[in-house]
């Protein structure tokens, strides 16, 4: 497991990247990476579609077919990109707000505070995108995964709750790195 | 000690000097954005007309004469196509993947058939001649003698 900074710094400044993204065995590339790339691939998405076809049906979008989904998932992940974008402008200047705005803890009202998993998503009102990861100390974030969200809650995906439970094995990792995450509030 | 670095320092020590190539990516993508999205449509029209005629991409490679890796890109939205691909596969697969809107002249079918026959191999050896009958109630405002609805080859 390798943890790839997302915003270019210099080597010397790298600690202050602020954004990571895991890259897990046997991948190519980073998690962002990889989702975007599958996010803006009418193959995939085509073949995404047309297995979660009942999802996409169902009243909570309807009606959507998957040529206009696929259509919306390549926007969401142009809205994603601008925003990651933005996000790098403003750490240039020393603002974190923007980042921090960004990924927002994944349960609102969960006791759960630790580890601290955020999502992030775009600006449409109900988007399907989300990136998940989980946010550490010294306000750091990691990305671990993503997904296309059909449902509406994110048991009722079990490629969703895959995500998720990706950030686990992320967590176990790092806390044998000693690398911790936010504290409980 | 690692415990007294801060968490991006620790970090910084697991990225093993890698750069994430996603910034790029998306700066490609957002300065090719119009010509993606509609090679992205057609890649789509191509998925579901192969699936309709029950063609796998390895058959329309084959139908095409073309490898399965360019087929892939295409299916992808990938591959800048030139008009003359695209008319090759809207041969290949009998359905029309783009048509130029607003344009004045809409010929009947004979007679785009007959103009396209004509005007292969146009290079200054074949030009329109007006002979023949032609429908002058319908010559969708050219001048008749670039439209008769007939097109022969120069003598």
């Amino acid at each position: 497991m390798e943890f790839v900074p997302i915003f270019t710094v210099p080597e010397s400044e790298i600690e202050h990247s602020f954004l990571w993204a895991v890259q897990f065995e046997g991948e190519e590339c980073n998690e962002l990476e990889r989702l975007l790339d599958e996010w803006n691939d009418p193959i995939y998405l085509r073949k995404f579609f047309t297995e979660n076809e009942d999802d996409l049906n169902s009243d909570f979008w309807k009606p959507l077919t998957i040529s206009q989904a696929i259509f919306r998932v390549m926007d969401e992940a142009e809205d994603i990109e601008n925003i990651l974008s933005s996000v790098e402008d403003q750490l240039k200047k020393g603002d974190k707000s923007l980042l921090k705005e960004t990924f927002k803890p994944l349960h609102r009202f969960s006791q759960i505070k630790k580890p601290q998993i955020f999502k992030a998503k775009s600006d449409n009102r109900m988007p399907f995108l989300r990136l998940y990861g989980l946010e550490l100390e010294d306000g750091q974030y990691i990305i671990t995964g993503g997904g296309i969200k059909l449902t509406k809650t994110n048991q009722e995906s079990a490629h969703i709750a895959l995500q998720i439970n990706k950030t686990e094995r992320v967590k176990s990792f790092l806390e044998l790195e000693n690398i911790f995450f936010l504290p409980n509030e | 000690m690692n415990n007294n670095k801060t968490t991006g320092q620790k970090l910084a020590n697991l990225s093993k000097g890698k750069r994430s190539g996603w910034a790029e990516k998306a700066a490609w993508r957002k300065a090719n954005r119009g010509w993606l999205r509609k090679s992205a449509e057609i890649g789509i029209h191509i998925l579901d007309s192969l699936q309709k005629a029950g063609m796998s991409q390895k058959d329309f490679s084959d139908l095409m004469g073309v490898s399965a890796q360019f087929v892939s890109r295409i299916a992808r939205g990938e591959e800048n196509l030139t008009l003359q691909t695209i008319d090759k596969i809207e041969k290949a697969l009998g359905v029309e993947l783009v048509k130029v809107t607003g344009f004045l002249y809409q010929a009947a079918a004979p007679i785009q058939r007959a103009a396209s026959n004509a005007i292969t191999g146009y290079g200054g050896k074949h030009k329109v001649i007006t002979t023949g009958s032609t429908d002058q109630s319908n010559n969708y405002g050219l001048p008749s003698n670039l439209y008769n609805g007939e097109y022969k080859k120069a003598a």
